[in-house]
């Protein structure tokens, strides 16, 4: 099978793929069709490189396949495995996870029917092995490397775990600031720095439960998954953060990519989302994107951006490049094209009729970045909405936040706050750090997250994740209750963003979802036995202060149920009017509780019964 | 919190955030004309739920069901006014029993339900109670803002505001408003836990456990949301419940704090310079057209009769009803 998806090994930016090793290809099987690729390849990339961009239908909709939602896969040999961290290897047979509909298995399509996430089977499996550490460092980014880099400095053993299948984390995408080393610079220094004894480094690596002082850890070596725990006095969470999707109609649609996914696809793995893009962004990054996708052989259709006149260092060398720009514009909706690839149309800010119609094979995407507080939450962290965004809130004993994920933005600031994290650790003085960016004269400041008004077409969903989490229609009721799936951070910030969470309790849903507590295990739980009450409470002062306790009988062989109404024969049968009430069950009849004064001249009530009223007397002594 | 003042800005302050409050300040400026603001933020309704908003008390006295069956019908009325009929459904609930007490206790609430016509039958352990009324919150409060300014309350998150009276409408606003030693012994704070599950449904729409301190409501998607008192054994209890398929997953958890009273009924009326409601339950909501004719001075002879015999000031020796033991908060 071709790879249509694939740039040249020579693309300019290093967008020939710097994890790839050309002279190496490889074929594997996925769900019996054959995808080639390069050693270096993930099953992911491969699979993207081969054209295949759809994972199947949700509803009435398609939705793409990508880093964020894919189906897991599995060997003969071994159990299922996350596409994107699975490493592609010749002569793999493997088969993807869920339900696949043969009618809608095409060239591009895996065909999958989506109608749940399939919960990830190792959350369950006990650990293969143990790592014990002074420090777990979880996030392999700039801030991630900083801290492990410290904490060796200062003598300390180190673990740390990196999802992906390398090291650096987003620092690539945003590109130096100021007069900055470059991010690939810092990187290969802060990576080589890890090689020392006592540092243990392990990508492919995710973190998925927090018990105390011990992580688990679903790690994939030799293309094989195992669980292992990681026991460290410290853990310092440099999770960075992820890319919010804005919310339009269509927006996970095969060939709607985030920009942060179509750069690492890109750099990593030579591999674009089409050979012709729109680049949707609020921010000047995606800029940068653009004329590097460009430079790289994609025919760039338009940069929309929702800002008026951005102002932006990368918008005048776009501009320079001869790339098309549309100010004031945001994404509307996205649909298939006629013929092939998509139709995407962009609105004027402020309205909801179409002004810009454009076809491509690919939509790329920009939002902001939503700091990822997934495992700060799991920890028992709390979160708060400010700045358009949930930030970490309050403090847990021997864990810390640095990076992108603590709400920090320059990579040196990463790299300080990584640095000031471990000294805060391990009871030094913290050192401050500095948050430095280009002033907003040079650079025009990243516009919120763009919201769509809603128009008719495919669903908006507030996320790019697996929850999978749609834009309700107008009035109709939130559905972040509803879903079985828990929300992202990024699907309660558009929620917020849409008028649907109150500000206010942005934080406490995101903690109430992102803290759930473990799996409930079966319970045979009962209460300590008792015997009953001789004196009840609801009873007292129900039938006057003096109530006489008499056995009613029946001509029958009628039982009275406990708790059924005595009446006087001549009431009406209103609750009210009770003179008494059944105590205990008799045979025939039963033992009563009867006020003073309904007893007065009278030994024959009725008995309200669940089968209708029974007259009785009172026993003869 | 709202100060009482000779100059009053309003005469009536309602603080709360829970859907009492809301329309307990809307039926107070509408019907009774008085001058209200509530003072609360309601919470989102992506929040888990801590009240199941249903018509079925746990209580045995005909007094209280007498006032919340006629309650519950002049709430339908209110919110077919308000423009959301359609948020009271029916549904059947179980109450279920494990000890004694509470068996005999369920056996006497049955009969009292069935006396104000009630349809009810016997399950195994307990009983189950057809068509009660179940309130819908969510469409509620989403007209409730535009409702108030239409019936003349105002309406404000937060702040001060001078009112010749404060009405502390739910738990939070008695915890921030009420100082531990100003609360009445037969106040109880509890410590509780609102989960959502991913779960096979139960045998009824909602299913109580008094003994073990849990109700259960079945959600859209094989979700349960549970809502259980106590800190002790959370899990062995909620598990104990759930009709499986175990390990059971968790999809989310919120944990707050509530009142209970001791003796298992209401508590409405003056407390210092406050009036306080609570200990109301699942059937607070129902019960705003009573509570308001009680602070406009209109309500019936009989309604008074039973609100007086629940002030904090009254003896409540021939209120009790059921108590099931629950574990006071630290």
């Amino acid at each position: 099978m071709s790879q249509p998806r694939r740039l040249a090994a020579d693309a300019a930016h290093e967008f020939g793929g710097i994890a790839l090793d050309r002279s190496k290809p490889l074929s594997f099987r996925l769900d019996g069709r054959r995808i080639d690729g390069f050693a270096g390849d993930t099953v992911l990339s491969a699979v993207l490189a081969a054209g295949i961009d759809a994972y199947g239908r949700f509803g009435d909709t398609v939705l793409g396949l990508t880093d964020r939602l894919a189906p897991l896969a599995a060997s003969k040999r071994g159990g299922p495995l996350p596409l994107d961290r699975h490493p592609a290897s010749d002569g793999l047979d493997l088969a993807t996870v869920g339900h696949r509909s043969f009618s809608f298995r095409r060239g591009t399509a895996l065909g999958h029917v989506i109608d749940g996430i399939v919960e990830l089977p190792w959350l369950r499996l006990k650990p293969e092995t143990t790592l014990t550490a002074d420090l777990l460092v979880v996030g392999g980014g700039v801030a991630g490397l900083a801290a492990a880099d410290a904490a060796a400095k200062a003598g300390h053993s180190v673990v740390l775990v990196e999802r992906r299948p390398w090291l650096g984390g987003d620092a690539r995408y945003f590109g130096p600031v100021g007069d900055e080393a470059s991010p690939e610079t810092v990187s290969t220094d802060l990576i080589a720095r890890l090689g020392v004894p006592g540092t243990t480094v392990l990508t492919h690596a995710e973190l998925f439960a927090l018990h105390g002082a011990t992580a688990h850890v679903h790690r994939i070596v030799d293309g094989r998954g195992m669980v292992v725990a990681v026991s460290a006095d410290r853990i310092l969470l440099a999770t960075g953060s992820v890319q919010r999707l804005p919310v339009f109609a269509g927006n996970r649609l095969p060939g709607v990519t985030s920009a942060i996914s179509a750069y690492h696809l890109a750099k990593r793995y030579g591999v674009i989302p089409g050979r012709s893009a729109i680049v949707a962004t609020q921010s000047n990054y995606g800029y940068r994107l653009a004329m590097r996708l460009h430079d790289a052989g994609v025919d760039i259709r338009r940069i929309v951006d929702p800002r008026v006149n951005p102002q932006s260092r990368f918008v005048d060398f776009a501009k320079a490049s001869g790339l098309k720009l549309a100010g004031g514009q945001l994404p509307l909706a996205a649909g298939p094209a006629r013929r092939h690839g998509l139709a995407a149309s962009f609105a004027n800010t402020g309205t909801a009729l179409s002004a810009l119609d454009l076809e491509a094979e690919a939509l790329i995407v920009s939002g902001p970045f939503q700091p990822d507080l997934t495992l700060w939450m799991l920890a028992g962290g709390g979160t708060h909405w400010s700045g358009g965004k949930l930030l970490a809130r309050g403090g847990i004993e021997r864990i810390a936040l640095a990076g992108s994920a603590a709400g920090y933005r320059s990579m040196s600031a990463c790299i300080a706050s990584g640095r000031s994290a471990v000294a805060e650790l391990f009871g030094r003085p913290r050192e401050p750090v500095e948050d430095s960016e280009i002033g907003a004269p040079y650079e025009t400041p990243e516009a919120e997250t763009t919201i769509a008004p809603v128009v008719a077409g495919a669903p908006a969903f507030l996320d790019a994740g697996a929850s999978l989490l749609v834009r309700p229609a107008p009035g109709a009721r939130p559905m972040l209750t509803r879903h079985a799936q828990a929300p992202s951070l990024g699907d309660v910030a558009a929620s917020v963003e849409l008028g649907l969470t109150l500000p206010t309790d942005a934080g406490a849903v995101a903690e109430e979802r992102g803290a759930p507590g473990g799996d409930l295990a079966a319970s045979d739980w009962k209460p300590a036995p008792g015997t009953l009450s001789t004196s009840l409470p609801w009873l007292a002062g129900r039938f006057g202060d003096d109530p006489q306790t008499v056995r009613l009988v029946v001509d029958s062989t009628r039982v009275f149920a406990r708790g059924a109404l005595v009446y006087a024969n001549t009431s009406p049968a209103d609750p009210l009017l009770a003179t008494g009430v059944i105590e205990s069950e008799g045979a025939p009849g039963g033992t009563a509780l009867i006020s003073r004064a309904g007893l007065a001249g009278t030994d024959r009530f009725i008995v309200e019964t669940l089968d209708g009223p029974s007259p009785a007397r009172i026993a003869p002594n | 919190m709202p100060q009482c003042g000779i100059m009053a800005e309003f005469e009536i302050a309602i603080v709360g955030t829970s859907l009492l409050s809301g329309l307990l300040a809307g039926v107070l400026a509408r019907d009774h004309g008085g001058k209200v603001v509530r003072i609360g933020r309601p919470l989102s309704a992506q929040r888990l739920p801590r009240s199941l908003n249903l018509a079925l008390p746990l209580a045995t006295r005909p007094e209280g069901w007498r006032l919340l069956r006629q309650a519950e019908a002049d709430t339908r009325t209110l919110l077919g006014s308000i423009g959301v009929p359609d948020s009271v459904g029916a549904t059947e609930a179980e109450l279920v029993a494990d000890l004694p007490d509470t068996a005999a206790a369920l056996d006497h609430l049955a009969h009292m339900a069935v006396g104000f016509r009630h349809q009810v039958r016997r399950i195994d352990g307990g009983w189950a109670f057809r068509h009660v009324a179940v309130l819908d919150a969510d469409p509620v409060e989403r007209r409730l803002r535009e409702w108030l300014l239409a019936a003349g309350a105002a309406s404000i998150d937060e702040g001060s505001v001078d009112a010749r009276l404060t009405v502390l409408a739910d738990d939070d606003a008695i915890f921030d408003a009420v100082a531990a030693s100003d609360r009445p012994a037969v106040l109880v704070p509890q410590s509780m836990t609102s989960t959502l599950l991913v779960s096979r449904p139960s045998s009824a729409p909602v299913r109580r456990y008094p003994d073990r301190g849990v109700t259960l409501l079945a959600r859209p998607g094989n979700t349960m949301l549970a809502i259980v008192g106590g800190e002790h054994e959370i899990d062995a209890r909620l598990a104990s419940t759930l009709p499986g398929p175990f390990p059971m997953k968790r999809l989310a958890t919120t944990r707050y704090r509530r009142f209970s009273t001791s003796d298992g009924a209401p508590l409405i009326g003056p407390l210092g310079p406050h009036f306080v409601i609570t200990g109301l339950g699942d059937t607070a909501p129902f019960l705003a057209p009573a509570i308001a004719r009680l602070i406009a001075g209109t309500a019936a002879e009989e309604d008074k009769r039973w609100f007086a015999a629940h002030d904090p000031a009254a003896d409540r020796s021939a209120i009790a009803d059921i108590s099931p033991a629950i574990e006071a908060a630290p």
